[in-house]
């Protein structure tokens, strides 16, 4: 089975390969030289990866902290880059009544409200973490952000909260891609972008024309539409921009369709066109869910359980050895997965150091355990060194009840937010910040 | 300030639409066989003409809330306090409130009164019994009685015809609606693109619901299923954007969850061209003459044919009113023309420009959203061009067609014999048959066959061949509902079948399916039964009640299992959710572990259904399982495929015995139904909910009580007849109305409800 390859020369399956062009040479042509100089120090960038339905905790949890921990059984993947991660425990959520755990745990990971700021379907949700910090870190890059899944679900089983992390409203959701096919023709075929300009004109003023009719739940139903007319016209923009840098980079279209795809390649595939587009700098804020919450339905895992597994089910039983066994290999190939994204980053050389040095890659799910619904002692792994702001290579165990917003505020103050607050945050995590 | 706590509506209590369900404390002992109403007798008549049934008696009086008063005399004041105090304070008040619901003044005059929607959910659950749990002192049957009736007062007085509800959100067209939408505005000779949604692929038409008769047999392909088997495109380049996802125990035509996101409008901007760019476009336009064709030189003797840049804006003003649903004005026909002229003039191509001009209405806000104007005192109702897209939406999930513009256009339609006779016509439509395709596949949950997966080892006989897991029989199973449902549609049968029918579609493979104990086993181990060619359906007469009507079909059944073994509570949970329109509470946090393998079960000497109630380890679990697990342990005779067993495979005897909302018993499958056929309120109420919100895309709430229980007794009135629930949906205020003021109300937040 051979994965898609991003060029002849790019290789970005398997540790150790890299990119043809680190970032600067990629930029130093055309309109985008003024630009690189200024990059003389690369721009620092965010990436997420989501699990659901939480982990293993006996198996997850390392038995001590500090520099010298040790690796968890789960974590075993993560050894060769070991002395590049956070490792943060006992970070959390508050579990707000009234709508479905698992719904919650997904919808409301990366939210930036506070357990009481509730959104018209109940959930305590404003505009997400990624979308927050693209707003500040979006407004250069060709894409503001990138909302990728691996999503592997045929049947249509759960609801719009189930499945997505990024939001940029309570009800308003940045829907994800999950067809490779579809993401490399959103990052590197602009040419058919380039002709919709006019069509946008027009259709901007279609909604201007409808907006007086509208009662004041449709008018922000509206808003959406021309929130997005105004994202695409920037995106068209900034993309001409780039044309040049892109050109060259000379990507070759995934050619296998993801649903014939194993399961690893399918992350692999999705997080290699994240990797890129972080690393051609069209973005520096990307989202990558591996799979939606709870959605109950039987999965094949190749080369690692010889039957469909059943996460959700798995998670509920897990007091039973056998299952808890095989809930934390399932919890180990999401670290394989995790792990071999991270040391692609961190082949991909960039000034000084590689790409991880200079991006924030952060691992974790809305869920501790799936057995409970418990979204206390969240798994959260933080990859990269953010371009010398973190000090990685550590595992820091916080008081339980830390909010995982103290984290999140942590990461938005390194992408150049000044924000006093996130959420229910109660302060940054100073002793992370180098 | 108790009553407004949000949490009580799904945590304790049962979220999404609160249903009426009648007062089954008050209805009579169950009627005989001998005195029920023969449902198949119900035959597709005329608006106004008596009911074709052999049977003369009168119609059922509808057991509604407003007309059960009768058999039970409301509380006084002080008694029903007095009751409160007894009965649900003890829990609901003091120091533990459980539930999130206080009840500590519960009907005291200074105290403020709870929502309708929550005195709806205290009433229900008493009525059936399920508060106060078993543990607890019970009222007795006269004071639960006299208990429901004062809420039932107390609930009349709420209730208001033109109460707002929960508002309608502008709906974005799915990628379902779409396809369709596009395919009658430009006139093209089928879809746009391949959808998985499309469950039953039309091998040679069949679906003629003019004729009032389903034809005896018929030829169908499935869709297509599973890896390497991905489907071609239809129009080169064409492709469908991502699947909008159900609203939980809803519908996936929602405004409120269906959203724009840039990668959306991305789509969208490039279906446009990519629609009318594409190769096979021409030629699949069957309107290509009058809407994109150059308009030709007049004939010697006619009048000179207008230029073409007359011709193309009005081309466009026709189009654009069907497009947009609406009178265009001046400013909008303004804009497409002038892209016609920009691109004229530029390319000097007639086609080419109306291509242009065209592509950009396909992705324009006014063709992919159905808007709706604020509601003012003036007009509070739907106009013309607004209720001709409601319905067209619910019936066709399509655009109105011309002779439904016609009648918006001058405003008729909103005349109640105007209205219904465009039902008629339109049930009449082969369009109609979107209700299946869409609803009824929806309401059934059906999609969640595709993901079914039996054991490889235990049930080879689901798959086509060994070592290959890609053919599976559940393509197959997935058409026989919903042929069962067409035919109901298109005969106007009674929706009661859908409980109990005589007939039922099958092919040769899936009759062998459910009547042999091995399938195929004769057949060669390749491509033993053809899930992938044209399969011939016939109808088949059913004399075994165990059969018929979809519960007892062997996809719900499959897919509401486990790989290796059936799946009570899951089977309980859809009955209760689709059948009942009663979806349970979220499971709780803490469940405890039930084994996986029904062998492993039985090796313990025990029945699945004994180890499910061992494992219900506290009162509050109990409380709720009695409710949802008889509905799945009666389904315990079949099989974790849908095949009908006597025992389980060790010999042990199987116990499918139960109650239905506490207090109806049946000893076996055939029980319920009989049940379902004797109180036949319970499933038309069920129904009938969820058309209409389907048909309006919002989630019902207790406002819409009285509206439901007025196409309820019209649908028992009539047996349960298709299009009378659908005449009674169309005439109802929450199908009518304007849904949204012009400032924003802000609803008390328990009335926001969650899903």
């Amino acid at each position: 089975m051979k994965p898609f390859r991003l060029s002849r020369r790019a290789i970005l399956r398997g540790a150790g390969a890299a990119l043809p062009l680190p970032l600067l040479e990629i930029m130093a042509s055309g309109n985008a030289r003024a630009e690189a100089t200024a990059l003389s120090r690369p721009p620092v960038r965010t990436a997420f990866f989501y699990i659901p339905n939480g982990v293993v905790q006996s198996a997850w949890n390392p038995v001590d902290t500090g520099e010298q921990f040790t690796l968890s059984p789960t974590m075993l993947p993560l050894a060769e880059v070991r002395s590049k991660l956070l490792v943060l425990g006992n970070l959390g959520r508050v579990k707000v009544a009234g709508t479905d755990g698992h719904a919650q745990a997904s919808t409301c990971w990366l939210s930036t409200a506070a357990p009481d700021e509730l959104s018209a379907d109940g959930y305590p949700l404003k505009r997400s973490l990624d979308q927050v910090i693209a707003d500040h870190a979006g407004i250069q890059t060709p894409f503001r952000s990138l909302e990728l899944s691996c999503n592997p679900f045929e049947d249509n089983r759960e609801s719009v909260y189930f499945d997505n992390i990024s939001w940029y409203g309570g009800s308003h959701v940045a829907s994800s891609l999950r067809d490779p096919q579809r993401v490399f023709e959103r990052l590197f075929r602009f040419d058919e972008q380039a002709s919709r300009r006019s069509v946008l004109d027009l259709v901007a003023g279609d909604a201007r024309s409808l907006r007086p009719r509208l009662g004041q739940r449709d008018r922000e139903k509206l808003e959406e539409y021309s929130h997005s007319v105004r994202t695409v016209e920037q995106q068209i923009q900034r993309v001409r921009a780039r044309q040049d840098d892109i050109r060259r980079l000379n990507p070759q279209v995934p050619v296998k369709p993801w649903q014939a795809m194993h399961r690893d390649e399918f992350i692999q595939v999705m997080g290699d066109l994240m990797i890129l587009a972080l690393q051609a700098d069209l973005t520096r804020v990307a989202t990558l869910m591996t799979a939606p919450e709870r959605w109950a339905t039987p999965l094949k895992v190749e080369g690692w359980f010889e039957k469909p597994i059943e996460h959700h089910s798995w998670t509920h039983n897990q007091r039973d050895d056998g299952i808890r066994q095989n809930l934390a290999k399932l919890d180990r190939f999401h670290i394989e997965q995790f792990a071999r994204l991270v040391q692609k980053m961190d082949a991909v050389k960039e000034g000084e150091g590689t790409l991880l040095d200079n991006t924030m890659f952060l691992l974790g799910s809305g869920l501790g355990s799936g057995e409970l619904h418990e979204p206390t002692n969240l798994p959260t792994i933080l990859a990269g060194g953010a371009g010398g702001r973190l000090r990685p290579g550590r595992h820091v165990q916080y008081p339980a009840g830390t909010p995982i917003a103290n984290l999140w505020l942590t990461m938005a103050r390194i992408m150049g937010l000044s924000r006093e607050r996130i959420g229910d945050s109660t302060g940054s995590l100073e002793e992370i910040v180098g | 300030m108790q009553w407004e706590r949000r949490g009580w509506t799904t945590v304790g209590g049962w979220g999404g639409i609160v249903a009426a369900i009648p007062i089954l404390l008050c209805c009579a002992p169950s009627a005989t066989p001998a005195d029920r109403f023969d449902y198949h007798s119900v035959r597709g008549r005329r608006p106004g003409e008596p009911a074709t049934g052999q049977n003369d008696s009168p119609p059922r009086q509808p057991t509604i809330p407003s007309d059960t008063q009768s058999a039970a005399v409301p509380l006084s004041s002080d008694e029903f306090t007095a009751a409160s105090k007894q009965f649900c304070v003890r829990c609901h008040g003091g120091d533990t409130i459980e539930g999130d619901l206080d009840l500590t003044s519960f009907g005291e005059s200074h105290a403020p009164p709870p929502t309708a929607g929550i005195l709806q959910q205290i009433r229900d659950r008493i009525a059936h019994r399920e508060m106060p749990p078993e543990n607890e002192p019970s009222p007795g049957d006269t004071l639960r009685r006299r208990l429901v009736a004062t809420l039932d007062a107390h609930l009349r007085e709420r209730f208001r015809d033109d109460a707002p509800g929960v508002p309608v959100v502008m709906r974005r067209l799915n990628r379902y609606e779409y396809n369709n939408a596009v395919r009658d505005l430009l006139h093209l000779r089928g879809d746009i693109y391949p959808l998985p949604e499309k469950t039953i692929r039309i091998d040679s038409p069949y679906f003629n619901p003019a004729s009032g008769r389903f034809p005896d047999e018929l030829s169908v392909r499935n869709r297509a299923l599973g890896k390497e088997h991905l489907e071609n495109q239809i129009l080169t380049g064409v492709t469908p954007f991502a699947i909008d996802l159900q609203a939980e125990g809803g519908f996936n035509n929602r405004g409120s969850e269906l959203g724009m996101s840039p990668v959306l409008l991305e789509s969208l901007l490039a279906l446009g061209p990519n629609i009318v760019g594409s190769p096979e476009f021409d030629s699949y336009c069957s309107a290509w003459e009058t809407l994109f064709a150059a308009p030709s030189p007049a004939a010697p003797g006619q009048p000179p044919a207008p230029p073409p840049e007359t011709a193309a804006r009005e081309r466009l003003a026709r189009l654009l009113e069907i497009a947009f649903r609406c009178r265009v004005d001046d400013e909008v026909l303004d804009r497409y023309h002038q892209a016609f002229l920009n691109h004229f003039a530029e390319s000097l191509s007639f086609p080419q420009a109306m291509k242009n001009a065209v592509a950009a209405i396909l992705s324009s806000p006014r063709f992919i959203y159905l808007a709706e104007a604020a509601a003012t005192d003036a007009a509070p109702l739907l106009d013309g061009y607004e209720l001709a897209t409601r319905l067209s939406f619910f019936l066709w999930s399509s655009l109105p067609d011309e002779a439904l513009l016609a009648v918006a256009r001058d405003g008729s339609l909103l005349q109640d014999d105007v209205l219904d006779k465009q039902v008629e016509r339109m049930l009449g439509d082969p369009r109609s048959r979107a209700l299946a395709d869409n609803f009824a596949r929806q309401w059934l949950r059906l999609d969640r066959m595709v993901a079914a997966a039996p054991d490889f080892d235990r049930f080879p006989h689901y798959y086509a061949r060994i070592g290959c897991e890609q053919w599976k029989f559940g393509v197959l199973l997935m058409v026989e509902p919903l042929l069962l449902f067409e035919s109901i549609l298109v005969e106007d049968r009674s929706i009661m079948l859908l409980i109990d029918s005589n007939y039922t579609y099958r092919c040769d493979d899936l009759q062998e399916w459910y009547g042999e104990a091995m399938p195929f086993a004769t057949r060669a181990n390749e491509n033993r039964f053809g899930a992938w060619s044209a399969q011939h359906f016939r109808r088949r007469p059913l004399d075994d009640r165990r059969q018929g009507g979809v519960v007892t079909s062997a996809a719900i059944l499959t897919m509401t299992s486990s790989p290796l073994r059936t799946n009570p509570i899951t089977r309980g949970a859809w009955v209760a959710t689709v059948i009942l329109n009663r979806p349970p509470p979220p499971p709780p946090d803490d469940i405890p572990p039930i084994e996986k393998d029904d062998r492993a079960i039985e090796s313990l000497g025990l029945t699945l259904r004994q180890r499910l109630t061992a494992h219900q380890t506290n009162a509050s679990c109990a409380a709720c399982h009695a409710r949802i697990d008889p509905l799945g342990f009666v389904l315990e005779n079949y099989d974790a495929v849908g095949r009908w067993r006597e025992k389980y495979p060790s010999g042990l005897e199987i116990d499918s015995t139960g109650q239905l909302f506490g207090e109806l018993p049946f000893a076996d499958i055939v029980g319920l139904k009989d049940q379902l056929l004797d109180h036949p309120e319970i499933f038309f109420r069920a129904f009938s909910e969820q058309l209409l919100s389907y048909a309006i895309g919002r989630r019902l709430d207790v406002n819409d009580t009285p509206a439901v229980n007025r196409i309820v007794a019209r649908v028992e009135a009539d047996h349960g007849q298709f299009s009378t629930v659908v005449r009674g949906i169309v005439a109802s205020p929450p199908f009518r109305q304007r849904s949204q003021g012009t400032t924003v109300i802000d609803l008390p937040s328990t009335e926001k409800g969650s899903e």
